[in-house]
C-alpha cells in the first residue's frame, strides 16, 4: 500500500508519512517520484514541491493495490491449494532453473535452500561468465524467468534469488563502493551526479549506502524498468 | 534452443498446446518463431515486455555456447 505526500521539501514529506502511518523511518521504505520547483534554477525555495511514495519495508514488490481484495484472495488460495512444503517449492525453481541452465553452460550444478518464502538457488558455474552478462543481465534474466515459471505453477509469487560464483555479493559491494565514491564527487564538487541505469534491487543498494549521508540526497529518475539514481548535495538551506 | 524457447513459453501460458515454436536457420543466425494463444500474448511478453526480454537475454546467452546467433521473433 504505498502511500504518497507531497511537501516543501523531501523530510518533510517523510515525517508526514511517518505521522500519518504511525511508522518509524526505519519501517518504511521511501522514494522521491516527482520535484517541482517553480523558482527560477529553484532559487526560490518557497516554491518547492516534492513529491515522497513510501511502501512498508516487508511488502515491497507491488503489495497489492488493494489489500482487501489481496486478502480474500490469500484466503481462497489457502482453501483451494495446499500448504506447499519449501522442499516441494524448492523442486519446482530448481527444475525450472536446470533446464535453461544447461543450454547456457555445460555444468548445471544447483543448489538452493528457501528462506522466509524466498527462494535462493545458486548455479556452480564454470567460472566463464556466460551466466552471469554484462552487468548481470543474464543472470537477471534467468532469475525473473524462474520466478514467473514458479509463480505460475504454485499460484502464488514467490521471490527467486539467482547467484552463481557469489555474483550478487561482489555485485553489492561493488555497488556500495561506487555510491560512496561519487556521494563524495556530489560534496566536491557541488554538482548532481548521475549513475546509470540500475534495477529496483541495484538502486535499494545505493540507497541505502547514501541514506546515512545529510550532505546528500539520492534519487530515482526515469520511467519503468530501468531507472537512474541522482545523487545530489543538498544546499545548506534545505 | 528452439527447445529452451518452448520450455519457457509452456510454463508461463494456460494453453501450452497452443504454443508453436519452429525455427528458421540461417548460415550464422537462425530465427526463432514464437506464436501462443491469443489470450496468452501478454504474458510471454510481460510488463513493459520483461518476460519477452529476458526471453532474448537467455536465448543469445544460449547461442554463444553454441558460436551462433539466434533472434526472437513472437509471431502475433
Amino acid at each position: 500500500m504505498p502511500i504518497e505526500k507531497e511537501a516543501k521539501s523531501a523530510e518533510e514529506a517523510i515525517e508526514e508519512i511517518c505521522k500519518e502511518l504511525g511508522k518509524t523511518r526505519e519501517e518504511l521504505e521511501f522514494e522521491v517520484i516527482e520535484e517541482k520547483s517553480r523558482g527560477i534554477f529553484g532559487l526560490m525555495g518557497g516554491n518547492k514541491r516534492v513529491k515522497v511514495r513510501a511502501i512498508l519495508k516487508e511488502s515491497q514488490e507491488d503489495y497489492g493495490k488493494d489489500q482487501e481484495k489481496r486478502q480474500k484472495k490469500d484466503q481462497k488460495t489457502q482453501e483451494e491449494v495446499e500448504e506447499r512444503s519449501d522442499d516441494e517449492v524448492l523442486q519446482y525453481a530448481k527444475t525450472a532453473l536446470e533446464r535453461i541452465v544447461v543450454d547456457i553452460t555445460a555444468s548445471a550444478q544447483i543448489e538452493g535452500r528457501v528462506e522466509g518464502g524466498t527462494i535462493y538457488l545458486n548455479i556452480k558455474g564454470d567460472g566463464s561468465g556466460l551466466l552471469i552478462g554484462r552487468h548481470g543481465q543474464t543472470l537477471d534474466a534467468i532469475q525473473y524467468i524462474v520466478g514467473r515459471i514458479v509463480g505460475k505453477q504454485l499460484g502464488e509469487r514467490r521471490m527467486v534469488v539467482v547467484d552463481t560464483e557469489r555474483y550478487r555479493e561482489r555485485r553489492r559491494e561493488n555497488l556500495a563502493q561506487l555510491a560512496r565514491r561519487m556521494g563524495e564527487k556530489a560534496k566536491a564538487t557541488g554538482r548532481a551526479v548521475s549513475l546509470q541505469p540500475m534495477t529496483a534491487s541495484e538502486r535499494r543498494i545505493v540507497h541505502l549506502a547514501l541514506k546515512h549521508d545529510r550532505a546528500i540526497e539520492t534519487r530515482s529518475e526515469g520511467e519503468g524498468g530501468q531507472k537512474s539514481i541522482r545523487i545530489i548535495p543538498r544546499s545548506k538551506g534545505s | 534452443m528452439k527447445e529452451l524457447i518452448e520450455y519457457i513459453a509452456k510454463s508461463l501460458v494456460d494453453n501450452p498446446d497452443k504454443v508453436k515454436v519452429t525455427e528458421i536457420e540461417g548460415e550464422r543466425t537462425s530465427v526463432i518463431e514464437l506464436s501462443v494463444a491469443k489470450e496468452d500474448l501478454g504474458k510471454i511478453i510481460g510488463k513493459q515486455g520483461r518476460t519477452a526480454r529476458s526471453m532474448r537475454t537467455i536465448l543469445s546467452a544460449a547461442s554463444t555456447k553454441n558460436n551462433k546467433r539466434a533472434v526472437l521473433e513472437i509471431i502475433e
